[in-house]
């Protein structure tokens, strides 16, 4: 096990118990989440990785029966706390979603959605982000020349990778990845695996997937859920090797899930 | 930017998002407010007249003289239930029809004509509908039924009533029978089962609870119509001797409330009697929506995605099997009775017996056709109901354009009218028409749009909400005669604006206020989630989020259903009769409490007491229709625009 508390965890969830109405998702959960690196969640469907990983950035507070106990420390303040701004931790921790999800406008549009909410205005400073942020996500070669056109006209990968970039757009800290790859041809999925594996340099990444080579190829850390319960959460390495619970082994080894 | 990259800890204890959270629930509330308002002031109006005459006394006395204090509303009743049935004969067999060739038969082209071609029928004013029922259906009686001594009679008004529920019935039940998942009607083709059998085996019991709907909602439509069946009926306030007798004369509820309320005096019993007349009404009405709202429930849970429901709805299906092993039976009886009923003799008996034997024939010999000329026979019967929907209304829209469109001129739509509507135009019809459609638009589209955001994007579900779901539900099957009553009784006089175009506007913005609500509430329903989560999670408020995704989004469907609802309200004449509308101007009026002219009524007045000014009339329906379908040509285009634009 690492040291839950060493000096480069950037969020900190502690005791997070959730329920949908009256059936509890999420069982005690404890986890560090480690910064420039790549945290992979996994386990069998419905075992509440995704949940948890909508409790980091708070997108569980749109879901009506919701209801959460416990902390989630974000550079040492709790953003479950009555006084946080819900807006503020969503521009600081992103999310990508497991289907490419672009709004029905301009590529151009798309992009500078956020920076605008967020009170950017000019127009050199949303071009510079534009070709940031498209750079950022490997895009721009492909869609320099057509800003103007909508979203909805690119492939199923570049429409993921814009998605990116918008969720770059705002300049957060975090990026939480929600099966990001699971709507995507292997090709696709090749690149955003690249793409998640650049973005560490700069950012924190937390990605849920069903795929456990995915898990193993790209990320540092790793924990696996099993009925809403963290089982085991470690480095990638280890837990792929050398498990330390018999559900993790099973699972890894493909004997359930 | 030093401090916008920190997670903010300020967070106002009240924002701005909540305000405007609150701005709309208050939009949202005034409509519940509006709803309890109307009910609660006709049933208050009623009490007088009920305690006077006695509840059972009103339901079952035979009289209805309000002159001579007689105030017994079984004819009326009868009538209305009378024509109503009488439409569902015209309008079930062609509707039905139609919805088969639409749905099952034609190719996939001919669909996307047909559908909105049959949607045409629903654009029509209802008292164009009247017009062409005066001006042909009731002549063509009195020449061609035999014992006809009147044309106007329950038989015109159910002819008219019959064509205009047509519409609601195609729609519905094409739209059920749609649903239907193509992989039914794939186990039905794998097995080796003709188009045909598969239709009526598999498509059509599967739908039946659509079906089912479609129908009483096309029943709910024909018990609240006003001008048609005012201009038809004849309105004797009889009830039919013998009771199937469909030549005799009829009055329905809502024909005595046009007829009435211009002439009661308000504050007697007889004002009274006419709020509970409209109550009553109301409670059918009610009545019927109810039935459809469970019928519709059940067929969403059919094709929805709760597996355990949808077993449950599986293993009735079987049901229906009683339904086609003695459907023959059942039909040949109702012919018999039905040609019995029409030509009210023993000579119909006889005619009955003779058409019987030779349905049974017909049956025998197609039962015993090889399937694949049946379905031969078949398609091409749907065809030929088919053909005569649309015949139907090249007849209505034909014979007006053709009497109508020579009348238009620059001076008839330049001019006042003269010698009472005989001659001159039409010149303050017009514009008061334009006046009453704009101002309906201002009342009804921010109410309608605000509410319909609150109850699609804010409301969560709870009591109070499901209160005012139901409140807008039974809003908007209410008989628009009955907000005519309620405009009179609340604007014009206890408000005192008097016959005015704001009374007339309120009175419209009331009748569309809940189409609005509902296809705005759709209209964002349908944004994907995905795309609010997506604005969500880059930081974005929640009314940031409404304001720049959801409504682009939404915006296609809320501004054609608006569109739409204008249509409609263009071309009302019940609502506007009694709250703003005046024969005759010679000057128009400038001011918000002037009253105005309008088209509608306009050509109620010259069909009913001007009967020797034909050219005006014509050219006036002409007019009012050519609005009213731009309207809806305008709302279509820009559907097909959008549908174009945005894809997903």
């Amino acid at each position: 096990m690492v040291n839950e508390m060493s000096n480069d965890t950037l969020i900190d969830i502690k005791g997070l118990n959730l329920w949908y109405g009256q059936s509890q998702a999420l069982y005690d959960v404890s986890m560090p989440v480690h910064k420039n690196k790549i945290t992979a969640l996994i386990g069998p469907s419905g075992c509440g990785k995704s949940t948890l990983l909508r409790t980091i950035n708070r997108m569980n507070d749109i879901i009506d029966s919701c209801r959460i106990e416990g902390d989630i420390n974000y550079n040492g303040n709790n953003i479950y706390a009555p006084a946080c701004n819900v807006m503020s931790v969503r521009k600081r921790i992103g999310m990508i979603f497991q289907k490419p999800n672009p709004f029905p406008m301009s590529i151009y549009d798309n992009i500078t959605y956020g920076p605008k909410i967020h009170g950017v205005r000019k127009k050199e400073e949303l071009d510079r982000i534009v070709e940031d942020c498209l750079k950022q996500a490997v895009l721009w070669e492909e869609v320099k020349d057509r800003l103007e056109d909508s979203a909805m006209g690119l492939s199923g990968g570049q429409q993921q990778r814009l998605c990116i970039a918008r969720a770059l757009s705002v300049s957060p800290e975090v990026i939480l990845m929600d099966e990001p790859t699971s709507a995507l041809d292997p090709i696709a999925t090749a690149k955003i695996e690249d793409l998640a594996q650049q973005l560490k340099e700069k950012y924190t990444v937390v990605i849920v997937t069903h795929n456990m080579q995915q898990a193993s190829r790209i990320s540092d850390y790793t924990g696996f859920m099993y009925m809403g319960k963290l089982v085991e959460f470690g480095e990638t390495d280890d837990i792929f090797t050398r498990p330390t619970q018999e559900l993790t082994e099973r699972y890894i080894t493909g004997r359930f899930g | 930017m030093e401090k916008a990259d920190r997670v903010n800890f300020m967070k106002r204890s009240f924002d701005k998002d909540d305000l405007i959270r609150l701005g709309l629930m208050a939009v949202a509330s005034a409509a519940v407010v509006i709803v309890l308002f109307i009910f609660a002031f006709i049933i208050s109006n009623s009490l007088d007249s009920v305690r006077e005459v006695g509840l059972w006394d009103f339901i079952s006395g035979s009289i209805w003289r309000p002159s001579g204090g007689e105030f017994g509303a079984f004819p009326l009743i009868s009538g209305t239930l009378l024509v109503t049935l009488g439409a569902l004969m015209f309008a079930l067999p062609l509707g039905l029809g139609a919805a088969i060739f639409i749905s099952e038969i034609a190719p996939a082209r001919y669909r996307n004509i047909l559908k909105p071609i049959c949607e045409v029928f629903s654009g029509i004013p209802s008292v164009v509908y009247g017009f062409f029922g005066l001006m042909v259906v009731v002549p063509f009686i009195l020449n061609n039924m035999p014992g006809a001594t009147q044309g106007e009679s329950w038989l015109a008004g159910s002819f008219m009533l019959g064509i205009m529920a047509l519409p609601t019935i195609i729609t519905v039940s094409e739209d059920a029978l749609n649903a239907v998942p193509r992989s039914y009607r794939e186990a039905s083709l794998a097995m080796g089962a003709t188009r045909w059998e598969t239709t009526i085996k598999v498509v059509v019991p599967a739908a039946v609870s659509g079906i089912t709907a479609a129908i009483i909602l096309g029943m709910g439509r024909a018990i609240g119509e006003t001008m048609a069946v005012l201009m038809v009926t004849g309105n004797a306030a009889i009830v039919p001797e013998p009771i199937w007798n469909m030549l005799s004369p009829v009055r329905t509820l809502t024909a005595t409330l046009a007829m009435e309320m211009s002439y009661v005096a308000v504050g007697s019993t007889h004002y009274s009697a006419l709020f509970f007349l409209a109550l009553l009404l109301l409670f059918i009405v009610l009545l019927v929506n109810f039935l459809s709202n469970r019928v519709m429930r059940r067929t969403k849970r059919k094709f929805g995605c709760d597996v355990k429901a949808r077993k449950k709805a599986l293993l009735k299906l079987p049901r229906s099997r009683i339904w086609s092993e003695y459907s023959h039976l059942i039909m040949k009886a109702v012919f018999v009775i039905l040609l019995f009923v029409a030509l009210d003799s023993w000579l119909g008996l006889l005619y009955g017996i003779v058409a019987t034997v030779a349905v049974l024939a017909l049956g025998t010999a197609y039962s015993r056709l090889p399937s694949g000329n049946r379905q031969t026979v078949s398609y091409f019967m749907m065809a030929t109901v088919m053909a005569t929907v649309i015949l139907l209304l090249v007849l209505i829209l034909g014979h007006i354009f053709m009497r109508g469109l020579p009348v238009l001129s620059i001076d008839f739509l330049t001019q006042y009218p003269r010698n009472a509507g005989l001659s001159g135009g039409i010149y303050p019809a017009i514009v008061g028409t334009l006046k009453l459609i704009v101002g309906t638009m201002a009342i009804a589209l921010p109410l309608g749009i605000g509410a319909g955001v609150y109850l699609g994007e804010y409301s969560r579900d709870s009591r109070g909400t499901r209160l005012l779901r139901a409140g807008i539900e039974n809003l908007n099957g209410t008989p628009s005669i009955v907000f005519g009553l309620f405009g009179f009784a609340a604007f014009v006089i206890y408000f005192g604006m008097g016959y005015s175009l704001i009374a007339g506007c309120l009175t419209l913005a009331f009748l569309i206020l809940p189409v609005i609500i509902r296809t705005t509430e759709e209209a964002v329903k349908t944004v994907p989630p995905e795309l609010k989560e997506a604005s969500l999670a880059l930081g974005a408020s929640k009314w940031e989020t409404v304001t720049k995704v959801v409504l682009p989004t939404a915006f296609p469907g809320i501004i054609t259903g608006s569109i739409l609802a204008i249509g409609r309200a263009a071309g009302e004449t019940a609502p506007i009769m009694f709250t703003a509308v005046v024969a005759y101007q010679t000057r128009m009026g400038s001011s918000l409490m002037d009253p105005v002219m309008a088209l509608p009524y306009h050509l109620y007045y010259l069909a009913t007491n001007v009967p020797n000014a034909q050219d005006q009339q014509y050219g006036t329906a002409v007019v009012l229709l050519l609005i009213v379908m731009s309207i809806f040509l305008a709302a279509s285009l820009l559907r097909q625009y959008y549908s174009k634009k945005f894809k997903w």
